[in-house]
């Protein structure tokens, strides 16, 4: 791992800096000028690896290595599959083995292949490898190299390729590859401090609920009265609590993980990992796959920034930013309304205060900067969130005209979000059409969905409801100058392609957004209302500042 | 539907701190990599094997400091050069020999000759055993000490490279130290 770049990491609890820069590179990875893997590939492999949930994935690996290395006829074909074949795509994968396998006649008579996947023939069994599950191995591929270094990979897959490899040898030497990143991620994925973590947090919760709790026992009140009791403690166990963000994070993740774990189905076909079950081992499967039902395989900021999405800005840095938290804590945030206002407010403006003290400020700087630590409010927060709920809608209403003059289905699903009781009967003469003899037949999916398109993009025919909502999308397309909006950028073929598939993830994000602030707007304050609740924050969180920087008077 | 902690068996309560264990650590990686946002890439074995393997390629900064910093990947460019250059001449050997005027490898031989019209610059010739054999495009010297060095190199002609360089050049000094590895592909 290069030196220069992990001194730059803050040290990581459970993941050391290396690891965290590991995932960086791989993220940094670049092919063709173009980031090689998506973030959502990305995301996928720190969920294997966090979850040590990569045997299968190891295997899947070392037979796509016997596949690459089918490929071409250079002294380097497993590496030019890997590291020369473009952005790690589905299509990028399939045209490579068209290209450098299909085309050769008799190049490697073991492995074939159709549109969906490869299937290799070994003299003892056979295996398939998806394209679609090709950008992840590859991700993968790039993961094990930084980590373990492409020496002692290439050492072990030349071994496994120079004796012709059998579905025996591949398994052997996927067995081999699970051992060595084992054995890394031992030094580099330590478990004990989360550990301590778990365990505090339920001894605290068990303490207050008379030995029991669930997760709706995980309130506003819990978690001020939590990190009051905690961050201030010199943490022998090593936990740090010292954060109200940390403190925050760590009661959403809990209160997420009880609400999911009751129910998870997967856990009852869980294959037991031999004795050390009873020992509280849990199949790595298991955890990655109830991980990933928590996590954000489908988190609408990742949609938003992996490709085609990418092209075009709907969200600029800060944006993105402001709803980072609030999107990441999904529907838990919406139990915890209080304290997630108090992290965005009073968990920033402690941000900037561990920083100055990194900085070794001096103890009136830091003093002083206590002080006036807070940028932001409550009703100040409240109103970037406004203005980025008007945003969102801005930009759905522009997607919304993008789509409808490209002809694509997703504008329905626009209409429908944005106008849900808009009176859609002037759009049912467009659901059928008369025969050259007057009778009333039924169209076909494709020719129902050009008809209502068409009819959305000429708003004189559809009635006023949504005449007046095209009038908005066109307007709100028309003020939007930013990257992806502009009148040549939407008019090209490809254009429609972003637009569409960023179209679920802003319809959640607005979602998500109405929700949270009718949320903010309906609750019952302990102090009656906003400006009451901050003005009682400010002195709780100024003390317990003050305490914690070692400044108090 | 969900149930309390007393409700969960035991197996519940190993998976809700597995997977509370893998969020936390998710979530400090990811902030850990989110804080370190400097707008420089992290270098990583794509750069080595882009550098290795693009004949006009430039070594960059960034990759010249990690290689620098970082004994195992240039182990690891070293090893993938080894396993793809066509044609590779050794370390010399020979005891006590100080500077070298032609150095010989399997399949070709790279002789340096004085320039009769400018006594500063040194012709790099190099020929290729078998004239149909496919011509390097690129010149590598790793020296021990001192890096790597990579010189793009001329169409050949009737199975011969040749260009000119500088006496005192890096590529002359580097191709006559003995303690040099050299690598074409």
């Amino acid at each position: 791992m290069h030196g220069a770049t992990v001194e730059q990491l803050d040290l990581v609890a459970g993941g050391s800096p290396e690891l965290a820069a590991a995932f960086q590179t791989v993220s940094d990875t670049e092919a063709q000028g173009l980031p090689k893997f998506s973030p959502r590939i990305c995301r996928k492999l720190m969920h294997s690896v966090v979850c040590r949930a990569y045997a299968q994935a190891m295997l899947e690996v070392c037979h796509l290595v016997t596949v690459a290395e089918a490929c071409g006829r250079s002294p380097r074909r497993y590496e030019e599959f890997f590291w020369d074949s473009g952005p790690a795509c589905t299509a990028g994968f399939r045209a490579y083995v068209d290209r450098e396998l299909l085309g050769e006649a008799d190049a490697a008579p073991h492995v074939s292949a159709d549109y969906a996947k490869v299937d290799i023939s070994y003299d003892d069994g056979s295996f398939a490898i998806a394209y679609s599950r090709m950008p992840f191995l590859s991700a993968m591929v790039e993961f094990l190299v930084t980590v373990l270094g492409y020496g002692e990979l290439d050492d072990l897959w030349q071994t496994m390729l120079s004796r012709g490899p059998t579905a025996a040898s591949v398994a052997d030497t996927a067995n081999r590859l699970s051992r060595l990143l084992y054995g890394h991620l031992k030094d580099h994925l330590t478990t004990a401090q989360s550990h301590r973590k778990f365990a505090c947090l339920v001894a605290f919760l068990r303490d207050l609920g008379d030995g029991d709790f669930g997760p709706t026992a995980i309130e506003d009140p819990v978690v001020l009265d939590f990190w009051l009791a905690r961050s201030g403690k010199n943490s022998s166990d090593n936990v740090d609590f010292r954060t109200f963000a940390s403190v925050f994070r760590a009661f959403v993740r809990l209160r997420q993980v009880l609400e999911e774990v009751y129910d998870f189905r997967a856990l009852r076909d869980a294959r037991p990992i031999g004795p050390d079950r009873a020992a509280g081992e849990v199949d790595p499967d298991s955890i990655r796959s109830l991980v990933e039902n928590i996590d954000e395989t489908e988190n609408p900021l990742v949609v938003l920034r992996d490709p085609p999405a990418d092209a075009i800005k709907f969200l600029n840095k800060t944006e993105a930013a402001d709803l980072e938290l609030l999107i990441a804590s999904g529907r838990t945030g919406l139990a915890l309304p209080l304290s997630f206002m108090r992290c965005e407010v009073f968990g920033v403006a402690q941000a900037r205060i561990s920083q100055a003290q990194r900085r070794k400020v001096a103890p009136e700087e830091l003093r002083a900067l206590i002080e006036g630590c807070v940028h932001d409010d409550y009703l100040e927060r409240q109103s970037r969130l406004q203005k980025l709920a008007r945003h969102t809608d801005r930009v759905l209403l522009a997607s919304l005209e993008v789509l409808a003059t490209a002809r694509r289905p997703e504008a329905v699903i626009l209409v429908a979000a944005l106008r849900p009781d808009i009176d859609l009967r002037p759009l049912a003469k467009f659901l059928i059409a008369g025969d050259d003899e007057g009778k009333i037949v039924q169209l076909d999916s494709i020719a129902i969905r050009e008809r209502l398109i068409a009819a959305m993009a000429c708003p004189q025919t559809v009635g006023p409801e949504l005449a007046s909502l095209m009038g908005e999308a066109n307007k709100a397309l028309k003020s939007l100058s930013r990257q992806g909006f502009g009148e040549e950028e939407t008019a090209l073929p490809s254009a429609g392609d972003g637009f569409a598939s960023a179209a679920q993830p802003l319809i959640e994000i607005r979602r998500q957004l109405a929700a949270f602030r009718r949320k903010l707007q309906g609750m019952k304050l302990p102090r009656g209302d906003w400006e009451e609740q901050y003005e009682a924050d400010s002195e709780i969180f100024r003390s317990q500042f003050l305490l914690l920087y070692g400044v108090a008077a | 539907m969900t149930g309390t902690w007393k409700a969960f068996t035991q197996d519940r309560r190993a998976l809700a701190e597995q997977a509370f264990d893998a969020l936390s650590t998710l979530d400090e990686i990811t902030a850990a990599m989110r804080a370190r946002e400097t707008g420089e890439r992290q270098v990583g074995f794509g750069d080595v094997y882009a550098y290795v393997n693009e004949p006009g390629r430039p070594m960059s900064t960034r990759l010249r400091e990690a290689l620098e910093a970082d004994d195992r990947l240039r182990d690891d460019l070293l090893r993938l050069l080894a396993k793809t250059a066509g044609y590779r001449c050794p370390r010399s050997a020979a005891a006590g020999t100080k500077v070298l005027e032609s150095r010989h490898g399997q399949g070709f031989t790279i002789r340096l000759r004085p320039s009769r019209a400018e006594p500063s610059q040194v012709y790099v010739v190099i020929e290729l055993l078998d004239p149909a054999a496919e011509a390097p495009r690129s010149l590598f010297i790793a020296e021990q000490q001192d890096g790597l060095l990579k010189q793009a190199l001329p169409e050949a002609r009737g199975g011969t490279v040749q260009l000119l360089a500088e006496t005192e050049s890096d590529l002359i000094r580097a191709l006559r130290n003995p303690r040099s590895e050299v690598f074409l592909r």
